[in-house]
């Protein structure tokens, strides 16, 4: 399943709140909780790790991975968990919303 | 969902931090598919199919990189960094090119950035104090029109009632004072200021005090004064027992008790600088004209200090009111008063209109030079832009963006303009010495108020013009050089110039010439009137000298001032190498007196019918002093005086005026009410502008003027000596002074001395016209000369093959100088009728010379037609170089 336009921010900030985290993990993380339904170019994930840095929301510095392997982890900044409070709270509102119009279900005929 | 634009703390944090690398990017992909590989060789994978799978799922590693470029925030920065290298290095490696083009752009820029700080002086400048931007000044208007000073009074009145100003000063700026120290008299300006002008100004005193408010409340009780910095280390040799010495102004005695601060020359730039201070309470000896506490008294010009609080428009409106308050209450003198309230900047009012028209010609003229130098580099650009063809067309095909590259041209005419900026500083130094040469005297003596020169405001000026004339010769070629046929210069073919960019390159060289014969002919004309006067008719300023002696100053009568001046004219005459002298009122260019005259019997009705005339009161042997011809009957000797019949002598133009067959001698003629005999015709004095015709003049006899009102007016004592004039100064002045020594002598200085300062606007004029006329000849030359050597270069193949078919070397040459003189030729005849409808603006600096005298035109034309065919010749002669051989293999 593809990811929603601007989903993929709001999926590494929720990732990063068990604590911190490099880049190939939180893309395992998210499709693993994800149970295998989103999948995530792995490349598209930098980009965006890139931006969230730089509006402050993630940390990063380098350090080493369980099997000592050199990678960069990200961790949440304050400002980052109240932008995760605040877009979950949109987000399932919307999702709540939308849920409420498509109905119970609809089968195909 | 727009929200992940997320809080402003975050964006401002980031802005500081440093910029990420792109290596650290790079790196943190790189274990990325590390850890990836780890993940699937765990799940069982080998690392053969471990690492492509890591790569698949990674998607595209440049795609990834590129992004994380694209968003950094500094690409533009970047792009510009590597523009400004790219230039620089397009720029050293040819230095011709560059250097032609900062000096051009020095050149043009120099001379404008020296005519704005003229213009910033006049109208821009504030007072070298702390605060300056609140200060106004305050005039009165009569009937909305006009800048009246305030009487005493009036200015009271508005101190006390307003609400406005955190004060009101006023001051009278140019007090001719004679200070007497250490047995040493001086002439120095000084200012007449209330207490509280220094507070006003937000000055502190150098050293010593200024003045206390009950120093300034009772008239005559405190003689206090304030000293310049410049008089204190001039005068009193920066001496430390200077406060509390006792000196005598204008024959009072006067406490020295403060020392102004050092840049501080006064609250008036455009009169004398002030030398000392003295409160408005000792008014009567600063001024004399009138009593300076009456209503009817107007000489004082108010400074305010607007409250913070208060902007410039309530301070009018408040100010109307009082003003409106005034009139009512004095109708009789106050009738249609009005006050206008200015920020306080440039120059005195009055002194404006004058050099305003002066700095409005000047600033037609360089930007005519300017507008030559930015066509000059936009032609040079052009014929560059053919030359690098073959880069730009293959940058192009090489994937860069037309936007880019325009960009990269502007930024090296940017670089360009900026070095020709800074260099154009040290060109516009030197003219504004320049400027400054022509203000350094006023006509009362001392050097006037005027800080001509670099400050903040025309520094940046030059910093916006350098931009600005980069992005418009920038703009005219750079879209042309970025449009090359790519197949074409991809080949190694140097196109053969486009139709379009050689008209393009004509008409800017034909643009250049019209403009420089325009500014060529403003010279043409300008030379000739200061020529003519300097030559004068008959009248040699080289061999006389004028003393203003000024008796009055230190309190003779009439009759003791008389005695003084016919005891100093007679020992003046009896000094060897003094041919003649004579006394007179005004100084010998006519700006004297006026009065009105008329016939017996037909008095003008009121002031709109009176015949005003000029007028000056000369002593015997004044005509023969300046050598001015009097065409009939005499001029005036010892056996006019008081009690013999009145006499009076009349300039041609007025002996014309009433008696139209000259026969004016032994007519009785009125002026000012008292009739008197014409006993002489003298010719006319020649100083008016091409645009006035010569004045009526009336000249009456200086020891037979009326003295019953008292009114001891001090005489311009004017001297011949048969060598030259300004070696006598010294020995006229000790002459004078042995009759008296605490007469002050002023204005003593050489007839030739009087010329330039009166006719300070027309030399300047000349004088910059003539350095704006060569700098445009220059530049179009240089213009010329580029377009026709590249034009040279460009046609090497068809002259060789020409010659190839036998043309001759003369024949090739013949056709590179048609071109050249075609285009000075087309420019010329643009030139030659602009000028025939702009010359006009020149008028009224024109002495002696109409505006369309033909021998400025044939000249102006004449020298820059001889030096195109001259600057033609060059490349011309190159032709005829072409062998026809190497030419036709050139390719």
């Amino acid at each position: 399943m593809e990811l929603l336009q601007g989903t993929l921010d709001l999926l590494i900030l929720r990732t990063l709140i068990f604590g911190r985290q490099h880049g190939q993990g939180i893309g395992r993380a998210i499709q693993q909780t994800s149970e295998d339904e989103l999948l995530i170019e792995h490349g598209a994930l930098y980009p965006a790790l890139q931006r969230l840095e730089e509006r402050g929301w993630i940390a990063a510095e380098w350090g080493s991975s369980a099997n000592n392997r050199k990678a960069r982890f990200y961790t949440l900044t304050p400002a980052g968990r109240k932008q995760l409070v605040r877009e979950t709270t949109k987000w399932q509102r919307l999702s709540a919303a939308i849920g409420r119009v498509l109905g119970p279900g609809v089968r195909e005929s | 969902m727009g929200g992940f634009w997320g809080p402003e703390s975050g964006k401002v944090n980031t802005m500081f931090r440093r910029k990420r690398k792109h290596g650290d990017f790079t790196a943190e992909i790189e274990a990325h598919i590390e850890l990836e590989i780890e993940r699937l060789k765990e799940q069982g994978m080998s690392e053969e199919e471990a690492r492509p799978a890591a790569r698949r799922a990674f998607g595209n590693v440049t795609l990834a990189e590129e992004r994380f470029y694209e968003s950094h925030r500094w690409l533009w920065w970047d792009h510009l960094m590597q523009d400004i290298r790219y230039g620089l290095r397009m720029l050293a490696k040819n230095p011709g090119f560059t250097g032609v083009g900062v000096l051009t752009l020095a050149l043009g820029i120099g001379a404008t950035a020296a005519v704005f700080s003229f213009v910033d002086t006049l109208y821009l400048r504030r007072l070298p104090v702390r605060d300056a931007g609140r200060l106004v000044d305050v005039f009165q208007t009569r009937n909305g029109k006009g800048y009246y000073e305030l009487s005493y009074p009036d200015y009271v009145f508005y101190r006390d009632n307003n609400n406005s100003f955190s004060d009101l000063a006023a001051q009278y700026p140019a007090s001719p004072i004679s200070l007497m120290a250490s047995n040493q008299s001086e002439s120095i300006n000084g200012s007449v200021v209330t207490a509280n002008y220094f507070r006003v100004l937000n000055l502190r005193p150098f050293w010593g005090r200024f003045f206390l408010p009950e120093e300034d409340e009772v008239p005559d009780k405190n003689p206090v004064a304030v000293i310049s910095y410049g008089l204190w280390k001039r005068r009193f040799a920066s001496g430390l027992n200077v406060l509390g010495r006792i000196i005598q102004l204008n024959g009072n005695t006067f406490t020295i008790v403060g020392i102004a601060p050092e840049n501080f020359r006064g609250a008036m730039p455009g009169v004398p600088e002030t030398d000392v201070w003295i409160p408005a309470a000792m008014f009567h000896v600063g001024y004399r004209y009138c009593d300076a506490f009456q209503r009817d008294c107007t000489i004082l010009s108010l400074i305010g200090r607007l409250k913070p609080e208060t902007a410039l428009r309530d301070a009018q409106a408040e100010m109307n009111v009082l003003a409106h308050r005034l009139e009512g209450a004095y109708p009789a003198i106050d009738e249609g008063l009005g006050v206008i309230v200015t920020p306080k900047r440039g120059v005195r009012l009055w002194e404006r209109s004058e050099n305003g028209l002066v700095a409005n010609l000047l600033l037609a003229a360089v930007g005519l030079v300017l507008l030559i130098a930015c066509s000059n580099l936009a032609g040079l650009l052009l014929v560059r832009g053919m030359a690098r063809q073959r880069e730009v067309s293959i940058r192009l095909a090489l994937g860069a963006s037309r936007g880019r590259l325009v960009r990269q041209l502007l930024t090296e005419s940017l670089i360009l303009s900026l070095v020709g900026g800074a260099l154009g500083l040290v060109v516009a130094t030197w003219g504004i010495d320049l400027l400054a040469g022509f203000y350094t005297i006023g006509e009362e003596g001392g050097r006037i108020y005027v800080s001509i020169g670099l400050d903040p405001v025309v520094l940046a000026f030059t910093m916006a013009l350098s931009v600005v004339t980069a992005i418009a010769f920038g703009l005219v070629s750079a879209p042309q050089a970025s449009r090359p046929d790519l197949v074409v210069s991809l080949k190694g073919e140097v196109s053969s110039a486009s139709p379009r960019s050689s008209r393009l390159r004509y008409a800017l060289v034909s643009a250049q010439v019209a403009m420089s014969i325009v500014l060529l002919i403003g010279v043409g004309l300008l030379v000739m009137s200061v020529r003519n006067i300097y030559r004068g008719t008959g009248f040699d300023p080289t061999h006389l000298v004028s003393l203003r002696l000024r008796p009055s100053l230190v309190g003779y009568d009439v009759l003791k001032g008389w005695d003084f001046q016919q005891e100093a004219i007679r020992r003046l005459e009896a000094l060897p190498g003094v041919v003649s002298a004579s006394p007179a009122t005004a100084p010998p260019i006519p700006w004297g007196g006026a009065d009105s005259v008329w016939l017996p019997g037909q008095e003008p009705s009121g002031p709109e019918s009176a015949f005003v005339v000029g007028k000056n009161l000369v002593g015997p042997r004044y005509f023969e002093t300046l050598g001015v011809a009097i065409l009939r009957g005499r001029e005036f000797n010892e056996h006019d005086k008081k009690g013999t019949p009145n006499v009076a002598i009349v300039n041609e133009t007025l002996a014309e005026h009433f008696w139209s067959h000259g026969n004016a001698l032994g007519k009785v003629l009125i002026a000012g009410g008292i009739p008197f005999q014409v006993v002489g015709v003298a010719r006319d004095a020649q100083y008016h502008t091409s645009v006035a015709p010569p004045p009526a003049f009336i000249y009456l006899d200086y020891w037979q003027r009326d003295t019953t009102n008292g009114g001891s007016e001090d005489s311009r004592t004017l001297v011949r000596v048969s060598g030259s004039a300004s070696p006598m100064l010294p020995v006229l002045r000790k002459t004078v002074a042995a009759v008296d020594p605490n007469v002050p002598i002023q204005e003593d200085r050489t007839l030739t001395e009087w010329l330039d300062i009166s006719f300070r606007t027309v030399r300047m004029t000349s004088t910059f016209f003539t350095c704006f006329g060569a700098l445009a000849l220059f530049l179009s030359v240089v213009g010329l000369y580029g377009v026709l050597a590249f034009t040279v270069s460009q046609r090497t193949r068809e002259f060789g093959i020409r010659m190839a078919l036998g043309a001759e070397g003369s024949d090739v040459a013949r056709m590179v100088m048609h071109q050249g003189i075609r285009l000075a030729m087309l420019g010329a005849a643009i030139g030659l009728v602009g000028a025939f409808g702009s010359a006009r603006f020149l008028a009224s600096y024109l002495y002696g010379v109409r505006p369309n005298n033909p021998v400025a035109f044939i000249a102006a034309a004449g020298v820059l037609m001889a030096t195109a065919i001259i600057v033609s010749y060059i490349p011309a002669r190159r032709a005829t170089k072409v062998d026809p051989m190497v030419a036709l293999r050139y390719e």
